[in-house]
């Protein structure tokens, strides 16, 4: 076959649009059946995504450890929290560990939560009677806001310090 | 060969509807299909290689966790979460690890036909994935006239003729010519203005 000159295309162009079109060839190889289900498990839990974000729009904030509030929307939702937790990575029992903590906060922040209520969410989960900054009003409000934001100050250990940070890492990654 | 389900069962627009709606039968056709060329497409960066799986697993989540938000283009729609997660990877890589020497000189060998004039481009040449996270936007512009005979275009090596295209989209040969010089175009100088600011 001769060779056509597209005099439009440079090469580094041509090279990226034909990588482009791999993607979209098949590979002769088939995919392991394993692999193919675990595939679906991941759409399955991208629908599900879907449905738990629908629904914590119409749920606003409420006050209770982080895990929890996950585990109420996805019943609201009437989807299974268990395959997000697996795939997250996030461990039994409460209160969470640094990965667990990460795999929490990725699952908070796909369904639209914010960094705050996260940390919060967090917090609680290692000290239920933690009362908000913004909610308290008290003197030491200043010190709490920056509990909040850093995971540090008055009483707060160092596995929920690390916990915070995990979390907090999360959404210093961008988001896809 | 492959066992796979052929291609043309659902055209991408109406894949795309299937995924938007949640249709379980179009889900199954869509990991089956678009499992293993994403599977291809992380397997190409040695660096990524072991982890190829779990971020085609990623890819598809996201996928569906986010149908709603695309507005047609399903393949450039994609390519573009892929390469941002490519990147994202790489971005994590421990401090003490790097990219693999043979990705490193694979994307050299691209950033240097980007710099020269050259009209010959090098196969072993892989662009980053910003790059075609960019080239994902890009096309996504594009007409479906323009997208589909540049895609006919260059999916195969040495590029498919002009007279070849048109005959396989049924359009005289200086159509297909000019579908695809526009697209070659726009894309040209989406990148060259990107490049400027």
């Amino acid at each position: 076959m001769k060779q056509e000159t597209n005099e439009a295309s440079p090469a580094w162009l041509t090279t990226t649009v034909q990588k482009y079109c791999d993607l979209k060839k098949l590979p002769e190889a088939e995919a392991e059946e394993a692999f193919l289900a675990n595939c679906q498990a991941a759409a399955a839990r991208g629908l599900c995504l879907r449905q738990m974000r629908a629904e914590r729009k119409g749920m606003g904030r409420v006050r209770v450890p982080l895990r929890e509030y996950i585990e109420g929307i996805a019943a609201r939702a009437g989807v299974l929290v268990a395959p997000f937790f697996e795939a997250y990575g996030v461990a039994q029992p409460p209160p969470p560990d640094e990965a667990s903590a990460r795999g929490l906060a990725r699952l908070a922040r796909m369904i639209g939560m914010n960094e705050e209520e996260v940390i919060a969410g967090i917090r609680l989960g290692f000290d239920p009677s933690w009362t908000e900054p913004m909610a308290s009003l008290g003197r030491d409000e200043t010190l709490q806001v920056d509990a909040l934001r850093t995971g540090t100050g008055r009483g707060v250990s160092a596995a929920a310090t690390a916990a915070i940070a995990a979390a907090q890492a999360v959404f210093q990654e961008p988001e896809i | 060969m492959s066992a796979l389900p052929p291609i043309p069962d659902y055209s991408d627009e109406a894949c795309l509807r299937g995924l938007q709606r949640g249709d379980p039968a179009v889900i199954e056709y869509f990991v089956k299909t678009a499992a293993p060329r994403l599977q291809g497409f992380f397997k190409r960066w040695k660096t990524l290689s072991a982890d190829a799986d779990d971020l085609t697993m990623m890819c598809i989540e996201k996928v569906l966790d986010k149908a709603d938000t695309c507005r047609g283009n399903l393949w450039p729609w994609i390519l573009s979460i892929a390469a941002r997660l490519a990147a994202s990877w790489f971005r994590a890589l421990p401090p003490h690890q790097s990219m693999e020497g043979e990705d490193l000189e694979r994307i050299a060998a691209w950033q240097a036909l980007r710099t020269s004039k050259s009209y010959e481009p090098d196969p072993k040449a892989e662009p980053p994935p910003e790059i075609l996270g960019r080239l994902g936007q890009h096309l996504a512009a594009l007409t479906e006239r323009q997208r589909e005979a540049l895609e006919l275009r260059f999916s195969t090596s040495p590029l498919r003729p002009y007279e070849e295209i048109g005959v396989l989209l049924s359009i005289p040969t200086g159509t297909a010519r000019k579908r695809v010089f526009d697209a070659v175009e726009f894309l040209r100088n989406a990148f060259e203005s990107e490049d400027s600011q």
